[in-house]
């Protein structure tokens, strides 16, 4: 497969570094190769970006995004301006929503409302939210008298939907990343046994793999999401979603730490730890995983797309995420009926957006990483 | 050649085996039991308060009583001997009459999808391999990227948006309301494979962009190899040469993951079905899933995981067909 | 030279220059050689890997990679028995003139024969296509009695048996038999053998030589045999070119090159050669490595490594070709120094 920078231009490295380059070691090496993919800075950009949103949602979201607003259904988005027809300000302001009626169907539309302004003040105080455990409720912006503004519009609901991304995108990363975790964890274990002891150990776990990953994924995972009871909380919920996940991603990586048991195991210097009598343990964590780790990390970095999708999956259905968590499938939901969206497609292009920036940024990031890895070929 | 096919047998009906324990264990899942249900079910409307005799009551009716290895002897003996697939909890039929409506629909989405993507993704992967760094092998590398990242289920939406509000086409469902109930004639063919063609799209999408990568893949692999060399200062006709050498290796990787395609289309299936609003056995597992009825549920599981394994088998006879190694050293050599 | 001795000349390399352009840049294969091939002669290529053998014999049937380029001054010049001269370089890639001249006329023989047949297709398949794309013998009988006919003349010891067998059933040395049989199926002008035995075992080795050789002077074909080692050259050919990072550096006929070898490189590599009446001495060894091809060195190209080198002429230019007698010639500094100080 052509990489995607190959799409692009190559930067070459300067040949002036030749003494850093020779004395670097190898994660320096590593660093220093992906940072010349384009593409795979490019993710990293992204998805720091995404990361960040996620992580200071609450900071960074003016309105509740659970928070229901009646008069204010399918809102249009309100933009940030600083000048209209009637002249300029330096504070940005947004328009004003009024609510009027259809005069057929007597459903409520929510419109903006040029002659009416609302100003928009920055570190204000509003609901209150938790950042990796610090309360607080000051924003980055919002507004003084406690009007809701909503930048991306609102929902067929009313809620905000620009918090609600912030939210969901938080969500989304963060239970990709536990999944790949327990993925890992549960690939080591299992992998690390096949292929450390080999035999028929390895024989039956294999089989039984294989067979496993005969029942199609999604349809399998169904199955234990739509077995979460109904009074389960969401904090539940999420952590056996992760659980799930784990189960989802946990062949492919079992099946590569193996293999790469199977293959070191033999080298003459695995040997020799063991002839001078070290321990399982110790030839494990001494000698095999530190070989093999940038495989791993490569694995899991590629992983983390399907942890994203399967979410997305379950959630949009129903059977994954429930409210009042967010996440990108949740989002989703409101996008099933095809009225809403016809209404107001951002509910369906803004999230699928992201999920299509974050899954490609991911596969960049894996591709620039592979290419990375071996530092010591190709360095002309 | 027989040797080969009685071990290929004896391993398709041990991965059943254990196949249909995994997804009885999952019908056992859900939390508060059949009887349950049952009565909360039949009793709801009314005034009566339900007693633990009376659950007691149904599930003696039932015969749920039993221990759990027992109901799974029951039930994979009903399947095996009668083709019974057990009692559906949420329509109050048998399961069988159930699935029977929806299963030609998702057979048919099934071998049209996969037809599809061999058609396309063969000729696109090895231009792709023949005229590297042509156009075909760029819109490869962007369709790979595209088709992983966008998955099947958001496809679906982005295109019944464009599509209603565009063309004003209504997709969903396989057939317009007139055709539904109408004999089989012409108009209703066309009617039916119109409405075929978005579901399909969307299910090969991924599946296309993947094939093809395999076949590029494999593909520029074999076209460097000596024996091509060889084949051309034999007097070969380029094209010629690439059909009767490179081209006859590389389709072996596509033939061995005929039963991946199939478990990657029915993994897709079900979202997509609900998406797009097509009454066949995926939408029809979601929905059985969100009502509990677990037996539905588990038949349609059983019933999928038996269509890949089949599949399995049978791109596993294809393949030592195609290639003598297989044939002559048997199943050790995979 | 085209009439000495009476010879006709089949096939002529002229000027033939190759790049390769790769990601780390142009790299010089061949430079400027040129040679011309007789009936009925063996010429053996001896050279390094590296050193542009291949390059040279893959260019004459049009084999080379698609990163290949060949200078537009080069020729290779074939006489077609029916179409008169071909220049084989200006043929483009699907030109319909090459299904007379491939496999046709030209036949070729690789060094690795376990990967240069595909594993799908049966002995018989081969010899039917060669059969189907050059002979158009199309009774069933007449073409299996052709083939087995041919499996007996390269020494199988079971025609029959090995005709409906899969090239991974066959030994590594049969299989090099096979492809020298379908080579010499359409009895071609020319054989090129590239590395023909590098993959076999010495005993193996031999007796295919010794097949190569037998049926060159029956079917009355040139040959080219390419190899790394040459105490195989020695055995085979008439005459030899020897080769150094894509130039040729001498040739001449066998006698002339290992009876009174001029170039240091020659002297190099038959000092490289075991022989039996040098038992007790050690074995001299071409010092260094061959440069990268990437940044071939200016002047003469063995100047980095040779023995006799001239500072400031070996290394600033470039030495031509200087007769010694008769078909023998040599591209030396030194070899021109030493005659002008013999004469």
């Amino acid at each position: 497969m052509i990489s995607f920078d190959s799409l692009f231009q190559r930067s070459k490295r300067s040949p002036s570094k030749e003494k850093d380059y020779y004395a670097a070691n190898y994660w320096q090496l590593v660093w220093k190769h992906f940072l010349r993919h384009k593409t795979g800075r490019l993710g990293i950009f992204v998805l720091g970006f995404m990361a960040f949103c996620g992580i200071f949602a609450g900071f960074l979201s003016p309105v509740n995004p659970n928070g229901l607003d009646s008069m204010a259904i399918l809102a249009p988005s309100q933009m940030p301006r600083f000048w209209d027809s009637n002249g300029f300000s330096v504070r940005p302001f947004v328009y004003a929503i009024t609510t009027k009626r259809d005069p057929v169907t007597l459903r409520p539309i929510a419109q903006l409302n040029p002659s009416k302004r609302i100003y928009i003040y920055f570190f204000v105080s509003g609901f209150k939210y938790k950042i990796l455990g610090i309360k607080s409720n000051t924003h980055f912006f919002g507004t003084k008298d406690g009007r809701k503004i909503h930048i991306l519009g609102t929902d067929e609901l009313g809620r905000d939907f620009f918090s609600r991304m912030l939210y969901a995108t938080g969500v989304s990363l963060s239970i990709g990343a536990t999944g790949v975790l327990i993925a890992f964890v549960l690939a080591l274990i299992i992998g690390g046994i096949s292929g450390y002891f080999g035999g028929i150990v390895d024989n039956i776990i294999q089989r039984l793999t294989e067979i496993v990953r005969v029942i199609p994924v999604i349809p399998l995972y169904m199955g234990l999401a739509a077995a979460f009871p109904k009074d389960w909380s969401s904090a539940q919920i999420y952590f056996a979603m992760t659980l799930i996940l784990g189960l989802v991603g946990w062949p492919t990586l079992s099946r590569r730490i193996r293999s790469q048991f199977l293959m070191i195991k033999n080298e003459d210097y695995v040997l020799a730890a063991r002839v001078a009598g070290a321990s399982h343990k110790r030839i494990i964590l001494r000698h095999l995983l530190p070989s093999f780790i940038s495989y791993i990390i490569i694995d899991l970095v590629i992983s983390f797309p399907y942890m994203i999708l399967s979410e997305t999956a379950l959630s949009f259905i129903g059977l994954g995420l429930r409210p009042p968590t967010i996440s990108w499938g949740v989002l989703l939901q409101s996008a099933q009926s095809i009225k809403i969206i016809e209404e107001t497609p951002r509910l369906l292009f803004i999230p699928a957006f992201f999920i299509f920036a974050a899954i490609l940024s991911f596969v960049v990031i894996g591709d620039a990483l592979r290419d990375a890895s071996n530092p010591y070929e190709n360095q002309l | 050649m027989l040797r080969f096919l009685a071990y290929r047998s004896l391993g398709m009906f041990i991965t059943l085996f254990v196949v249909s324990i995994m997804v009885f264990a999952i019908m056992q899942l859900p939390p508060g039991n059949y009887a349950e249900r049952y009565a909360f079910r039949k009793f709801s409307g009314s005034s009566t308060t339900i007693t633990a005799k009376d659950i007691e009551n149904i599930k003696i009716q039932l015969g749920l009583n039993k221990p759990a290895w027992k109901l799974y002897i029951d039930w994979i003996w009903g399947i095996t001997s009668r083709f019974d697939f057990g009692p559906s909890f949420a329509y109050e039929t048998s399961v069988n009459n159930i699935i029977r409506s929806d299963i030609g629909y998702t057979l048919l989405l099934l071998f049209g999808s996969l037809i599809l993507v061999y058609l396309v993704a063969v000729p696109l992967g090895v231009f792709a391999a023949v005229y590297k760094h042509s156009i075909w092998d760029y819109s490869l590398t962007i369709l790979g990227y595209m088709g992983f990242a966008l998955p099947p289920f958001l496809l679906a939406l982005i295109l019944m948006y464009f599509l209603n509000i565009h063309f004003d086409l209504s997709v969903g469902g396989f057939l317009s309301s007139k055709f539904q109930n109408a004999p089989w004639s012409f108009a209703k063919i066309w009617n039916l494979i119109e409405h075929l063609f978005v579901p399909i799209v969307v299910l090969t999408w991924s599946n296309i962009a993947f094939q093809a990568q395999t076949i590029r893949a494999t593909m520029s692999d074999e076209i460097n190899k000596p024996y091509v060399t060889a084949a051309t200062a034999r007097g070969m006709p380029r094209k010629e040469m690439l059909f009767k050498y490179p081209l006859r290796v590389a389709i072996n990787p596509l033939l061995s993951t005929i039963g991946f395609d199939v478990n990657r289309i029915f993994s897709d299936l079900p979202i997509v079905a609900l998406v797009l609003n097509l009454p066949e056995l995926g939408q029809l597992l979601i929905k059985s899933y969100m009502s509990l009825d677990m037996y539905t549920a588990g038949a349609i599981l059983l019933l999928v995981t038996f269509i890949i394994v089949f599949m399995n088998f049978i791109s596993d006879i294809l393949l030592a067909i195609i290639d003598p190694r297989v044939r002559i050293y048997g199943g050790n050599s995979r | 030279m085209s009439s000495e001795q009476g010879y006709e000349t089949v096939l002529e390399i002229k000027d033939l220059g190759i790049s390769f352009s790769t990601d780390e840049g142009d790299v010089r294969a061949v430079n400027g050689v040129s040679f011309a091939l007789k009936k009925g002669i063996t010429l053996g290529i001896v050279g390094e890997s590296g050193s542009g053998k291949t390059a040279t014999t893959q260019s004459i049937l049009g084999l080379l990679s698609e990163n290949a380029r060949i200078d537009n001054c080069s020729k290779v010049i074939f006489k077609h028995p029916q179409k008169g001269i071909i220049d084989l370089i200006k043929l483009g890639k699907n030109d319909t003139n090459w299904s007379d001249i491939r496999g046709r006329y030209i036949s070729m023989v690789f060094q690795e024969p376990s990967a240069s047949f595909s594993p799908i297709y049966r002995i018989r398949d081969y010899f039917y296509e060669t059969m189907d794309l050059h002979l158009k013998i199309k009774d069933k009988n007449k073409r299996e009695e052709f083939s087995l006919e041919m499996l007996s003349k390269v020494g199988i010891p079971d025609p029959k048996g090995c005709f409906g067998r899969y090239p991974f059933e066959l030994s590594g040395g049969m299989k090099q038999r096979v492809m020298i049989a379908i080579a010499l199926l359409t009895h071609p002008l020319v054989v090129i053998a590239d590395e023909p035995t590098s993959a076999l075992d010495v005993v193996v080795q031999a007796q295919i030589l010794l097949l190569l050789r037998k049926l060159q002077q029956d079917l009355g074909m040139s040959l080219i045999f390419v190899s790394h080692d040459f105490g195989v050259i020695r055995q085979i050919a008439d005459e030899v070119a020897i080769m150094y990072l894509g130039e040729v550096v001498e040739y001449g006929s066998i006698k002339q090159i290992t009876a009174s070898p001029f170039h240091p490189y020659t002297k190099l590599l038959l000092g490289a050669i075991p022989r039996f009446e040098h038992r007790n001495t050690f074995l001299s060894s071409v010092p260094g490595d061959i440069p990268s091809p990437l940044n071939r060195p200016s002047g003469c190209p063995l100047h980095t490594r040779c023995p006799s080198i001239i500072k400031g002429l070996c290394d600033k230019s470039s030495p031509n070709f200087l007769t010694i007698k008769g078909k023998h010639k040599v591209r030396c500094f030194f070899c021109e120094k030493l005659m002008k100080e013999g004469n």
